[in-house]
């Protein structure tokens, strides 16, 4: 049940609602509101909003910046890339080579003579006949 | 790889460290000279990749095979 009070209450409370509800629509300060471009000056080509101009700008200068100093990196890793490829290659090309030029052992199937061992019988001593 | 003179300018340059944008503020360029300048920067990273690439691969192989022909 409301009182009179009460009622009186609620229905200042709601017009404070209103009134700061408005208060923060309005611009305070030095903001000043940006009109928004006319719908076909946004399709235009080269006419654009000074905000997405500005945006659009420093992506630019970051990619370029980014280009700038990954060029040597990426430079610096291709080589080694290459570099490790192209050590593999000349080993593989070096094997290959080998596995179709290389000729089977020779193998001598002549049976070898047998040394003469005459160097190894002594002949008799002189000495011992006294 | 569509001009050998080009590809061998912007090895050269890369491998020299020159660069077209030697002495230029970027926040006083315009946006048409960025985006122009993001091109050429992309052109030069592709060039220079298959630049390294090849001249790395040249190195490795004439490596390998001076190293075989060393242990011989």
């Amino acid at each position: 049940m409301s009182t009179p009070t009460s009622k009186a209450l609620l229905e200042s409370l709601r017009q404070a609602d209103h009134t700061a509800a408005g208060l923060i629509q309005q611009p305070r300060g030095l903001s000043i509101p940006t009109p928004k471009p006319p719908a076909d000056l946004v399709a235009t080509p080269g006419i654009e909003d000074s905000a997405e101009r500005t945006a659009h700008r420093a992506n630019l200068i970051a990619l370029v910046r980014k280009q700038q100093e990954e060029l040597p990196v990426v430079a610096a890793d291709q080589a080694l890339r290459g570099a490790v490829i192209g050590g593999l290659a000349g080993l593989g090309c070096l094997l290959l080579r080998g596995m179709l030029v290389s000729r089977p052992p020779e193998v001598d199937y002549r049976v070898e003579e047998e040394p003469e061992a005459d160097h190894l019988v002594e002949e008799p001593r002189e000495d011992y006949d006294e | 790889m569509s001009n050998p003179l080009e590809f061998a300018q912007t090895a050269v340059s890369v491998v020299l460290g020159r660069d077209h944008l030697v002495g230029r503020d970027l926040d006083q360029m315009t946006i048409q000279e960025l985006e122009a300048s993001a091109k050429v920067n992309e052109e030069r990273l592709r060039l220079a990749r298959q630049a390294a690439w090849i001249g790395g691969f040249g190195s490795g192989l004439l490596g390998a095979l001076s190293v075989a022909k060393m242990m011989r």
